[in-house]
């Protein structure tokens, strides 16, 4: 389960102080998904970074399946992100030097998953994306879309509890967007992944057990 | 932490930017290759100067004052390959109502000229024969003397009293005043009495003097000396030579490592994106140091072992022929036989430069593995 206690964040600019997400509380069960819709700056993505760890919250606190993420540091966090956590970002962020193989089994290795089963699911990971020949070609070589379903298969490769996806539709066409929530979150409830998504795609709402929309980093709809 | 899979990250990571990996190990390549051939160079000047000095005359080790009844054959310890036989002793030269005084070695021509190049300094007549009653001298002392070759003169321990005749029949100039002034050589005779002798000892390629001088088993009042003992300054010249090029070593690796830190900055401020991504996933920063660690490392290793392929190549291309330097040695006494310079590979000058680019390039990469380290993911995501 996924508990967030009025947190709040903000950013130091030129401009001065400026909030992004002022007392934001809600609670997701574990393997449900949610979309968290608003538009550009609403705080969607600092709410994200704030729930995986990338973040630390000025004030208020996060849970994890019981794990204190607002708390977390150093060896923790670092634990935390590679074995509970799958990041899915707007333009994929493949490491540009790994192949698409080598990308999906970074996370299994980073968790020392023998070679026999880091092989199978990566395999297993590729077919369902529907890659599985482009195992051995690099990122440069991949579409926009290709790339999105190869970050998808690599976030979720280690099988982690939490997926949080930031924006992943942003840079597709409307076709390949869909198809890449529609996989997204079926994979998620057939492997009971409780899952986050910010995203402006009005589409998500029919996909997503749950929507909350934020407006200058409030809970405006739930 | 599982070092197998950082490595083969910082492999893939190098092998898959060829072009700054290329930049970076030509960086460091030649300039370890040019540090193996230029302390190949000092070493093979450092030789020449010694070989020039102890092959004139005076031999690698010198023992004076042994016991007639010492054998030569006694002083042929491991290392020795030859040993020469002089009788030295103080004498007056009279010639035309002029009178100078030298140092008259007794020497076995046929072996002298074997072992020695003085012979080769002969500026007019030839070198004594064996057997014969005549005398080989200093250019200078011979001109003072008003003496040319085939001229006879006397040779006498005290003036006024009587001596031997010996005739000139050669003169020789090494450019080394003490040598020219001070010296002359007359074939040993048979009947020439038998007390005390020197030693010229000649030894073998890579034989240390001293080790000789420990082997040799002579009488308390023998005095061994070394070619460093006997001739300090050449030795404080050739230390001086061995520091300067540490010193060169140190600075032309001080200066390539602001280069591999700068190319370094790049190369990882270019790949910032990768570690940001990489911190998301869970990757510790000790993780990121490691990466960026053996990626400088790996490629360190692999572009000196590249350069001292090259510097061996360059330094034994060299050897063969030698470099003739003698425009700039021609009037030095430390290559006063030839100025052929051999470079010579030693393994402190084949390691040094690798272990120093090591060492300089992970100098060089604490600062951008800091700069990454400092780096908080959720900065490096939104700045793509």
């Amino acid at each position: 389960m996924i508990r967030i206690e009025n947190v709040a964040k903000s950013f130091t600019s030129s401009r001065g102080l400026v909030p992004v997400v002022g007392g934001v509380s809600f609670s997701l069960e574990a393997g449900r998904s949610l979309a968290l819709m608003g538009r550009s700056g609403s705080g969607k993505t600092t709410l994200l970074y704030l729930v995986g760890g990338l973040e630390r919250p000025d004030s208020g606190r996060i849970f994890c399946f019981d794990q204190p993420v607002h708390a977390l540091k150093g060896r923790n966090l670092a634990r935390f992100l590679r074995e509970q956590v799958g990041f899915l970002f707007q333009f994929g962020n493949l490491l540009s030097y790994l192949t698409v193989a080598e990308n999906v089994a970074f996370p299994l290795r980073l968790n020392n998953v023998s070679e026999a089963r880091c092989q199978s699911r990566v395999q297993e990971l590729l077919e369902k994306i529907g890659m599985a020949d482009a195992g051995t070609a690099l990122p440069r070589e991949l579409s926009g879309g290709e790339v999105q379903r190869v970050a998808f298969a690599r976030a979720i490769a280690h099988r982690p509890k939490i997926l949080l996806a930031d924006e992943p539709t942003a840079s597709l066409d409307s076709v390949t967007a869909h198809s890449l929530m529609d996989l997204m979150f079926r994979v998620g409830r057939e492997e009971g992944r409780t899952t986050l998504a910010a995203t402006h795609d009005p589409e998500v709402t029919t996909l997503a057990d749950r929507v909350l929309r934020l407006e200058d980093g409030k809970i405006r709809d739930d | 932490m599982n070092l197998r899979l950082w490595w083969g990250m910082a492999w893939r990571f190098l092998w898959r930017s060829q072009r700054s990996t290329a930049a970076l190990t030509a960086m460091i390549a030649s300039a370890v290759a040019t540090l193996i051939f230029l302390d190949a160079l000092a070493v093979g000047v450092s030789d020449a100067m010694i070989r020039n000095s102890v092959s004139l005359v005076s031999g690698h080790v010198t023992a004076e004052n042994i016991p007639a009844d010492v054998a030569p054959e006694t002083l042929l310890v491991p290392g020795v390959k030859q040993v020469l036989q002089r009788r030295t002793a103080q004498v007056w030269l009279l010639h035309d109502g002029r009178l100078a005084g030298t140092s008259l070695w007794s020497v076995d021509p046929d072996a002298e000229k074997n072992a020695t190049a003085l012979w080769r300094k002969t500026t007019s007549g030839r070198y004594p024969l064996p057997g014969k009653a005549e005398l080989f001298l200093g250019e200078p002392v011979a001109e003072e003397l008003g003496l040319a070759v085939g001229d006879t003169l006397l040779v006498t321990d005290e003036p006024g009293r009587p001596g031997r005749e010996l005739e000139l029949c050669g003169t020789f100039s090494t450019g080394i005043a003490a040598l020219d002034r001070s010296l002359s050589f007359s074939p040993m005779q048979d009947n020439a009495g038998k007390g005390p002798w020197n030693a010229a000892l000649f030894l073998t390629d890579g034989t240390a003097p001293e080790a000789v001088r420990n082997a040799l088993r002579l009488p308390a009042e023998t005095t061994v000396r070394t070619w460093a003992e006997r001739m300090p300054d050449l030795k404080q010249l050739i230390d001086l030579n061995a520091l300067c090029m540490i010193l060169v070593m140190i600075l032309v690796f001080f200066i390539v490592s602001l280069g591999i830190a700068c190319a370094f900055v790049i190369f990882i401020l270019k790949n910032i994106r990768e570690h940001g991504i990489m911190k998301s996933m869970g990757v510790h920063t000790h993780e990121t140091a490691l990466l960026l660690m053996l990626q400088i490392g790996g490629l360190t290793l692999a572009a000196s072992a590249l350069g001292m392929v090259i510097g061996c190549a360059a330094t034994l291309l060299a050897s063969g022929p030698g470099l003739d330097l003698g425009a700039m040695t021609s009037h030095n006494q430390y290559f006063a036989v030839s100025g052929v310079v051999y470079p010579r590979l030693t393994l402190s000058g084949l390691v040094l430069p690798p272990l120093m680019a090591l060492l300089f390039a992970l100098l060089a990469g604490i600062w951008p593995v800091c700069m990454v380290a400092r780096q908080r993911p959720a900065e490096v995501l939104r700045s793509i």
